[in-house]
């Protein structure tokens, strides 16, 4: 337990010190502060919601994901993970973990600017019941996109670097954009966190059992894949 | 005395490609190993099937006398590792690139990193970021992440490359005081010839996948071909006079004679006196001894002639 617990640590220290974290969360708090013309809270909620729902779990959590495995590619430094005395799945583990603890920051500081913000500017309209209504529902959107993310790691381990997991969370950004919205949207993991948000607004296209399901097997596999191919896969 | 590593017969192929083809090696405690290849000779696969990092074919690898197989804790405590070009987390300094290392390794920090760098004369950069290390310093931090657990074995793949021969010299003296000093076995791979028959107690010579010779440093002595090389400002005369006075003399390079008889090796000073008494002025005098270069292209069978001379030309200078 201790060298999996040392080798969270380290990963939550080496995001901590990456441009990549903290360039994304000021491009998160950037955008959540152009959205201050709302008329209350609950519509500034509502759209900050979205935008987690969509582009900043997609993107913004996808990019930490492709970084945080990514990097020892393009670093070249995997090698030196492999031979310590850790053994690999411990180290993917240790790495999902820093991932899950940093975008968790994220989405709390976000939250906190959100609030901040609001009343800096006198947003009317202001409950308790609403700040708890979103934080919850900003923290389940972000634990599917935590979900969704784990397949970035294995393309990352696949493809030796973050560009093509950052393509890949692009193009899904798309489809979930495109697609999400029609019919298809019930069977697109990368759009169940938006029609999740909306769920709880008017729903067109209602959600199904299966669409969180297949979310859950998405991650499950991202993340065992991930496991596996470190453990399995001759390192080059 | 103990064996620290054993391979039987490994054999490393990919498709229809014999890499590594049924390599023995036994490394003793102690021992520097020079595992000497060109580009592409296996050297780099060896080196990764003994670290775990690949999985052999066939046959075994062995560290400490057990089987070594991926994820074994307590054999990658005892074993450090370098590769050709060392790299590290580039926006890092060297200091904290070496504290993730050693809280990676369960070691005390800062204790261990300062021992380290001390040891590695890294200290002036402790706070250099590893992008800003000239390649020298870098392949330093490289070591000192090998070192920094006190490995009872290490594994240096090509690890001189990047050195100027300030570092080189420094590098090579640290190895062999870990060696002689600490009992650490050093396995070294680099086509560095000269290099390694300056350290390496054991020499292992693979080509195209095949160990094709294993010697000891003493033997390498032995095998190796002398000859007296002479520098005169009249070469046809003096070439004239060791001939009438039975040497086997044959011109080289640089308007120089070459002598290879054991004779005139081991007692140059009649070869000295000889000109001297025909007064022919004599510029210079010297036993060249035949360079591992040499020797190793003799084993791995390249022939005698231009492309061998240019080649071995090119490696001595």
């Amino acid at each position: 337990m201790r060298p999996l617990l040392t080798a969270y640590s380290i990963e939550v220290y080496k995001l901590r010190r990456s441009f990549v974290l903290w360039g994304t969360l000021a491009f998160i708090l950037f955008v959540i502060t152009l959205f201050l013309g709302q008329p209350d809270w609950t519509s500034f909620f509502e759209r900050t919601a979205f935008l987690y729902a969509s582009v900043f779990g997609l993107l913004g959590f996808g990019l930490l994901t492709s970084w945080t495995f990514g990097r020892e590619y393009a670093d070249r430094t995997l090698k030196d993970l492999l031979v310590l005395p850790i053994s690999r799945g411990k180290i993917a583990i240790a790495k999902y973990a820093a991932v899950i603890f940093w975008c968790l920051v994220m989405m709390l500081i976000s939250f906190a600017y959100a609030l901040v913000l609001g009343f800096a500017t006198g947003l009317p309209g202001f409950s308790f019941a609403i700040v708890q209504h979103y934080l919850f529902l900003i923290l389940i959107i972000g634990s599917l996109h935590l979900l969704l993310s784990a397949p970035l790691a294995l393309l990352a381990c696949i493809s030796r670097g973050y560009l093509v997991p950052i393509g890949f969370a692009f193009t899904t950004l798309m489809l979930a954009l495109a697609l999400g919205p029609t019919a298809i949207g019930t069977y697109l993991p990368w759009s169940v966190p938006a029609m999740h948000l909306k769920e709880n607004g008017v729903a067109f296209f209602p959600l199904a059992g299966i669409s969180y399901i297949l979310v859950f097997l998405i991650g499950l596999a991202g993340f065992i894949g991930t496991i596996k191919w470190l453990q399995n896969r001759e390192q080059r | 005395m103990e064996e620290v590593i054993r391979t039987v017969n490994l054999t490393k192929q990919y498709g229809n490609k014999v890499i590594v083809d049924r390599v023995s090696i036994s490394v003793k405690k102690g021992e520097i190993y020079g595992f000497l290849g060109l580009n592409g000779a296996g050297k780099t696969t060896t080196i990764r099937a003994l670290l775990g990092m690949s999985k052999p074919s066939s046959g075994e690898v062995y560290l400490f006398g057990q089987r070594w197989a991926n994820g074994n804790p307590d054999l990658s405590r005892r074993v450090g590792y370098m590769v050709e070009v060392p790299y590290a987390y580039p926006n890092f300094t060297v200091r904290e690139n070496l504290n993730l290392m050693a809280r990676l390794r369960g070691l005390r920090v800062p204790r261990a990193v300062d021992d380290m760098m001390e040891q590695l004369k890294l200290t002036p950069y402790a706070n250099s970021k590893a992008k800003d290390l000239s390649l020298g310093n870098a392949q330093k931090l490289g070591l000192a992440k090998a070192l920094i657990h006190k490995p009872d074995v290490l594994i240096l793949d090509e690890p001189t490359n990047a050195l100027d021969p300030a570092g080189i010299v420094e590098i090579r003296e640290m190895l062999k005081a870990l060696a002689s000093q600490q009992g650490v076995t050093v396995f070294i791979s680099s086509h560095i010839l000269e290099e390694i028959s300056k350290m390496a107690s054991r020499i292992g010579i693979i080509h195209k996948g095949v160990l094709l010779e294993e010697l000891t440093a003493k033997d390498f002595e032995t095998i190796r071909r002398k000859q007296l090389m002479i520098g005169t400002k009249d070469v046809r005369k003096a070439q004239a006079i060791f001939s009438d006075a039975g040497y086997a003399v044959h011109p080289s390079a640089h308007n120089c004679l070459a002598l290879p008889d054991d004779h005139a090796v081991k007692n140059p000073e009649h070869i000295a006196r000889l000109l001297a008494d025909h007064e022919v002025p004599l510029t210079m005098l010297k036993i060249e001894e035949e360079n591992l270069e040499h020797y190793f292209l003799k084993v791995i069978g390249v022939k005698e002639g231009k492309r061998n001379e240019t080649l071995v030309d090119g490696l001595q200078h």
